[in-house]
């Protein structure tokens, strides 16, 4: 087992498309907060009293509290680890390095493992990575922010979780496609999917207390960024997000284990 | 001896397609068996099923004299298909990734390189190689940890002559000095029976025959043709004069498990017998010819 996780983390950071990802992440980031600025300032020069600027660029979200809160909620990090998970998990196939894995005795569950464990690696670097550039790079613009409290670092942890939760997603849809270009397409589009058809069932169910977008990842990342935007936070959420994103980890790994099992490489 | 690889009924099905028919096969340490069988005859899914790359739909296999999967697959090296490696990596970097995962030592990668004509291409990345390089590649990674057994799928695919030389130097270097066992399949079979030491042949899914080199040599010698009036009648009258003679008739053709200097006194006992005699001469039985007559 040390072995292969020496092995994955070996060809994960020797992978120049990882670097690739990490300045993609920076990049989307600064875009987005001067898009967020300029747009401040294009209000403010139509606003004729333009001394509240930096209160505005507070309310409007620029600053590094903000950014750290709602790094993985804008959707880049997630759309990015959909494609590099795919990429990462299918190479060892379309190079057909995985013969010269199996061939030589290690065991499938213990490389599902491994690459689980690399993967999730990888989604904490690259969301350590667009937390930290949106933090510096918002901070610049409007400061540090307000309103700094445990509850941050709460916050920060469930951010990761349901980071986590979506890369155990892609990286199950990456070992059950094999193929990069059906990986990509199944991890940014299956989420999308998903969250339609529990829409649509959720309208049949039309109850007030259950509804079950409430146990889907899609759903609670946009509860957490309207939470975080309104500064409203639900008690129940605290419990209920944490949880279901542990479960999804749990299952995906060990649907994975058990596809992988039994499956010719 | 200590038996290298046992299948017992080996059987692979994809869905209504019987890849691999129950075969059962041995091969002991030190041998070089040569695996032959047309193409989608059930080669490649044997070798991977052996390999635990494809799951058996029944049967069993035993390596090493019943060593754990785990642990006779360290001590496997193989070349399935087509050579798995990392493209965008040097033919180096590949070596050394899958010496430090096998547990081997990385020191001995330029050697390797050397070994498999890479030496100049270390440096060089894979998605460059052509395919005899990449080739040469899959090998010197399936040799990586010197491997008790090695399972090469059609090791000289895209090799030219100067290449397809020095993997079979090398194959028999391996056997000879480290005792390495193969199986390997090739379709150039006059290739193979340069080094096979054994061999099996492979007919949709089915284990036809095995055989060892001094089998097929004496199967693959010359013989006696003669082209006859009455073959029935010549049969007779041979057998009658020489009844050691093994004789098959082909049409009009008598072939005889003879040699040339018989083919006077044959004349004579023919002409004697009232059988006409159109021609005399020997059939040489290659051993090309042999297996493309068994293989379908």
């Amino acid at each position: 087992m040390e072995r292969l996780i020496g092995f994955e983390f070996r060809k994960l950071f020797r992978r120049p498309a990882f670097y690739v990802c990490m300045g993609i992440t920076v990049l989307l980031t600064l875009l987005a907060a001067l898009t967020s600025y300029f747009f401040l300032v294009f209000i403010m020069d139509i606003i004729p009293d333009s001394e509240f600027m930096g209160d505005a660029l507070i309310e409007a979200g620029i600053n590094g509290r903000a950014y750290l809160m709602n790094a993985v909620s804008n959707g880049n990090v997630i759309t990015i680890l959909a494609v590099f998970i795919a990429l990462f998990i299918c190479e060892d196939y379309t190079d057909g390095a995985a013969k010269n894995v199996i061939g030589r005795g290690f065991g499938r569950v213990e490389w599902v493992l491994a690459r689980y464990i690399t993967a999730f690696v990888a989604a904490l670097i690259l969301t350590a990575v667009a937390m930290l550039s949106g933090f510096a790079i918002a901070t610049i613009i409007g400061g540090p922010g307000e309103g700094w409290n445990i509850g941050t670092v709460g916050l920060i942890g469930l951010q990761v979780l349901l980071i986590l939760g979506y890369t155990a997603m892609f990286t199950f849809f990456s070992l059950l496609v094999r193929k990069a270009g059906g990986a990509i397409a199944l991890n940014l589009f299956v989420p999308a999917v998903i969250t339609a058809a529990l829409t649509l069932a959720d309208t049949f169910i039309d109850s007030e207390t259950f509804m079950l977008q409430d146990f889907w990842l899609g759903s609670i990342e946009g509860n957490y960024s309207l939470m975080v935007l309104t500064g409203d936070f639900e008690q129940e959420f605290f419990v209920t997000a944490p949880i279901t994103a542990v479960v999804y980890l749990g299952l995906f790994v060990a649907l994975s284990c058990l596809i992988e099992h039994r499956r010719d490489v | 001896m200590s038996m290298i690889l046992e299948t017992f009924g080996l059987t692979k099905r994809f869905g209504a397609t019987l890849a691999v028919d129950s075969v059962s096969m041995r091969i002991e340490q030190g041998e070089i068996y040569g695996f032959i069988g047309k193409n989608g005859a059930g080669k490649t899914t044997l070798m991977r099923t052996v390999l635990g790359l494809a799951l058996p739909s029944s049967g069993t296999y035993r390596l090493f004299d019943g060593l754990n999967a785990r642990e006779a697959g360290r001590q496997i090296g193989s070349l399935v298909e087509t050579p798995g490696f990392f493209k965008n990596c040097t033919a180096m970097e590949n070596l050394e990734r899958f010496s430090r995962l096998y547990g081997a030592d990385t020191d001995e990668v330029p050697g390797i390189l050397e070994m498999v004509g890479l030496g100049s291409a270390g440096s060089k990345k894979v998605r460059q190689f052509s395919l005899g390089m990449q080739q040469r590649l899959g090998i010197g990674i399936a040799v990586i940890g010197h491997p008790a057994f090695m399972i090469l799928d059609e090791p000289v695919n895209g090799l030219d002559p100067a290449g397809i030389l020095e993997i079979r130097n090398l194959i028999l270097e391996l056997n000879r000095k480290e005792g390495t066992t193969f199986l390997i399949s090739s379709h150039l079979v006059d290739e193979l029976s340069k080094i096979a030491t054994r061999y099996g042949i492979i007919r949709n899914g089915r284990l036809v025959e095995e055989i060892t080199e001094s089998e097929l040599l004496y199967r693959c010698r010359g013989r006696l043709r003669l082209v006859v009036d009455d073959p029935y009648r010549a049969s007779a009258l041979i057998t009658g004069q020489y009844p050691a003679v093994g004789i098959e008739i082909r049409h009009h053709a008598l072939l005889l498990d003879a040699g040339p200097e018989l083919a006077p006194d044959l004349n004579r006992l023919l002409l004697a017998g009232n059988v006409s005699v159109s021609s005399i001469g020997t059939e040489d039985a290659s051993v090309e010819s042999y297996f493309v007559e068994r293989i379908g």
